[in-house]
């Protein structure tokens, strides 16, 4: 079943199916929690918009698993302040739980139980009766496309199907908030995409998922990106915005006859919307032009070199970089930076 | 209204799955004890040591008559390998260890007598272990007695015999002026229990324990370490509602597993009597459980890993053995050390179970009192222990 295909199943009847980015689901502002010198997270400010994912990207040992534990309500901060779901997190209801999902990072099933058991035993932690259980541990099955393998012992699941049975247990209460603690560590590629899917399915039926990563690739699955490192958030913003800040701006790729090359260049160099100009050195034709706003550069660039009659231009397009380039950048950036 | 009862039931389901989905542990918990009493009704001879003896005779001897009624009377405690006049062969066989006693004869004991002498016996030995020597002592005792008894017999028939001569007679038999007072026995309970028997609720008591405190003290721990707790704490679930749900999870799968190991006891060729109360024997155990459960909680909030429970649930074990009485006499011990006893489930538990199945009477209401303590104070540690625990994360 495809996870787009999915209606029933994991929407909560009591929330809004649309997204509502309007209001922030979370808060922090200037929080800390530290465990010993330059050790713990240090002054986390940052908002989280209802109905969109929230990633958190870092190196390990950064702080993300330190941040969610504060956002969940285990551990307390020592300073600053923390709202989530219009609650401090150390002292959230019985009912402001039953709204969160939690996949933490190293969560193991019960082994001795089956997928079924194990989803039953999540379910019935927040409450659910009997008929309501029933009818959500099908759906989250279904979502996570475990339903044939519901009578296994989870001891005989590969790690990706493990890995999804946790995500069915995050979603089995139907949560309005979603925090997932690296939930695509140590799978295969062609299932963290699929995992991605999964959120974004949530995400448009109006969850707010809050979830780490230490794959920077998957930063551009978000919608709001705080990247740590040291304990500290030292970028948060789009994936678009955090490109352009590592890069300078965006990247036209652009791709002409080897021949003409130079000419180009020159072109280019003299052009006022065109900031710097790099040239492939493995594909001789091929150029990448960094500019403010690719989109408003792209028509300028095409009617300065459409003056040139023996130019001809094969390719020309907004060139989205990979984001582990774009995360090497950013933390080069920052390494110059003293935090006080 | 619903959802803690829900949350509750939902530690009840998943304990008592897991250990169903392990029939081994089932197996093991419930053959375990009834194959070791098994093993004990068939093999355990319940008597005194034998104690292989070389008895060694004065170099003159010893009248042919005398020395059968002596090696009768030795025999009685002893078991005789050699009666001979090698004292150096006999102790070079109890250096080897081929024996276990020599037993001297002293010479002359009548000259000795009528001269107003006393004449030694002599037991020499070579032990290390407490029991078996108090065991030669009181056994040379009570042989010395019988000696004594036969010589004070024979000096009074010959002092009968001179007096008859003089013209006096005795109307009283020799044994009689010799041992004038003579033990006699009553049983109010018919006949003491063959040992299988007399231990068999002691046996199950410790197997329920153990088990208890086992499940109880790797509950928590395998919790921790699977990384459960942390999805426990951000979930609507309180301490209580978990340790509840255990509790409750962990009674009902021991209580079945004792009514199966009692029907084993009872209904098969081991026959061990259910002579009391079903209802009493049922709350007791549920009670007898409980704070055993509470002693492994309280292990597991302790350890901070599931070998290091099963140590400390070893040592609960090996605690129970020494100082519950169920082998050694709890009256045995210092006043303070009984008190180490009496902190013990155990303890309670073989006295009241002894008392409802052999002999049909409720047990005391210390044993109710002190049981029901012991699961109260257990309870406490362990759920603030599990609070602690739940917590230590911040």
């Amino acid at each position: 079943m495809q996870a787009g295909s999915i209606t029933g199943p994991l929407v909560d009847e009591h929330e809004p199916a649309s997204r509502n980015t309007s209001a922030a689901i979370i808060r922090a502002q200037q929080v800390d929690h530290v465990f010993s010198e330059n050790v713990g997270v240090f002054d986390l400010n940052f908002e989280v918009p209802a109905g969109t994912i929230f990633g958190m990207i870092g190196p390990s040992g950064c702080g993300k698993t330190t941040t969610v534990r504060l956002l969940t309500g285990l551990y307390r901060p020592d300073h600053g302040k923390l709202v989530v779901l219009n609650q401090t997190p150390s002292t959230f209801s019985s009912r402001t739980r039953e709204r969160i999902g939690y996949m933490p990072q190293h969560f193991v099933l019960y082994p001795n139980l089956t997928v079924w058991e194990n989803l039953n035993f999540v379910a019935s932690l927040y409450g659910m009766g009997y008929l309501k259980r029933r009818r959500a541990l099908h759906d989250a099955l279904d979502f996570v496309e475990l339903s044939n393998a519901r009578n296994r012992l989870s001891s005989q699941l590969s790690g990706g199907m493990q890995r999804r049975l946790e995500l069915a247990c995050t979603l089995v209460n139907s949560p309005q908030l979603i925090f997932a603690d690296e939930p695509t560590a140590g799978i295969d590629p062609v299932l963290r995409a699929k995992f991605w899917e999964h959120f974004r399915f949530l995400r448009d039926q109006g969850r707010t998922l809050f979830v780490t990563t230490q794959y920077v690739g998957e930063a551009a699955y978000c919608d709001l990106i705080a990247v740590m490192r040291a304990g500290r958030i030292i970028h948060l913003d789009t994936p678009d915005n955090l490109q352009r800040k590592a890069l300078g701006g965006e990247i036209i790729k652009l791709v002409v006859d080897p021949q003409q090359v130079m000419k180009v260049i020159q072109i280019c160099y003299q052009h006022p919307a065109i900031k710097d100009v790099r040239r492939s050195s493995r594909e001789p034709g091929l150029l990448y032009l960094q500019v403010e706003d690719a989109a408003a550069a792209l028509p300028l660039l095409f009617t300065a070199l459409s003056q040139h009659s023996d130019i001809t231009i094969q390719q020309a397009e907004k060139y989205a970089p990979p984001f582990d380039d774009i995360f090497i950048q950013l933390m080069e950036q920052d390494e110059g930076v003293e935090h006080v | 209204m619903f959802k803690p009862i829900i949350r509750l039931l939902s530690f009840f389901g998943k304990e008592v799955r897991e250990i169903a989905r392990q029939p081994r542990l089932i197996l093991s918990l419930l053959l375990g004890p009834f194959l070791i009493l098994l093993l004990f009704g068939v093999g355990y001879q319940g008597d005194r040591p034998k104690l292989r003896t070389a008895l060694i005779v004065p170099p003159e001897g010893v009248d042919p008559a005398q020395l059968d009624a002596l090696k009768q009377s030795i025999s009685t405690n002893f078991a005789l390998v050699t009666v001979d006049g090698d004292l150096e062969g006999a102790l070079a066989r109890l250096d080897a260890g081929e024996i276990d006693v020599v037993e001297t004869l002293p010479p002359q004991i009548q000259e000795n007598l009528i001269n107003g002498k006393q004449s030694e016996v002599g037991f020499q030995y070579n032990q290390i272990n407490p029991l078996n020597e108090q065991w030669i002592r009181y056994l040379a005792y009570a042989q010395v007695n019988e000696i004594n008894r036969f010589i004070q017999t024979q000096a009074v028939t010959k002092m009968q015999a001179d007096l008859k001569n003089r013209g006096v007679e005795s109307t009283v038999p020799p044994q009689v002026l010799a041992s004038p007072v003579i033990p006699t026995y009553k049983n109010f309970q018919g006949k003491s229990l063959e040992f299988m028997t007399f231990y068999a609720p002691g046996v199950m008591a410790l197997m329920i324990q153990h088990i208890a405190v086992t499940l109880g003290a790797l509950s928590l721990v395998r919790e921790r370490l699977l990384g459960a707790i942390e999805l426990f704490r951000v979930a609507p679930v309180s301490v209580m509602e978990v340790l509840l749900g255990k509790y409750l999870g962990y009674t009902l799968i021991i209580g079945i597993m004792a009514a199966a190991l009692v029907a084993l006891l009872v209904f098969t060729p081991l026959a061990v009597p259910f002579l009391g109360s079903v209802t009493f024997f049922a709350g007791l155990m549920v009670l007898f459980t409980l704070a055993s459960l509470g002693v492994g909680f309280v292990i597991s909030v302790w350890s901070t890993s599931d070998s290091q429970a099963i140590q400390l649930s070893m040592l609960m074990l090996l605690m129970s053995m020494f100082f519950s009485g169920f082998f050694l006499p709890l009256e045995n011990f210092t006043p303070a050390v009984q008190w180490v006893g009496y902190a013990l489930p155990l303890t309670h538990a073989v006295q009241g179970f002894q008392n409802i199945m052999l002999r049909g009477i409720l047990p005391s209401d210390t044993t109710w009192v002190l049981l029901g303590i012991i699961a109260g104070v257990a309870f406490l540690l362990a759920a603030g222990g599990a609070r602690w625990r739940f917590l230590q994360l911040d």
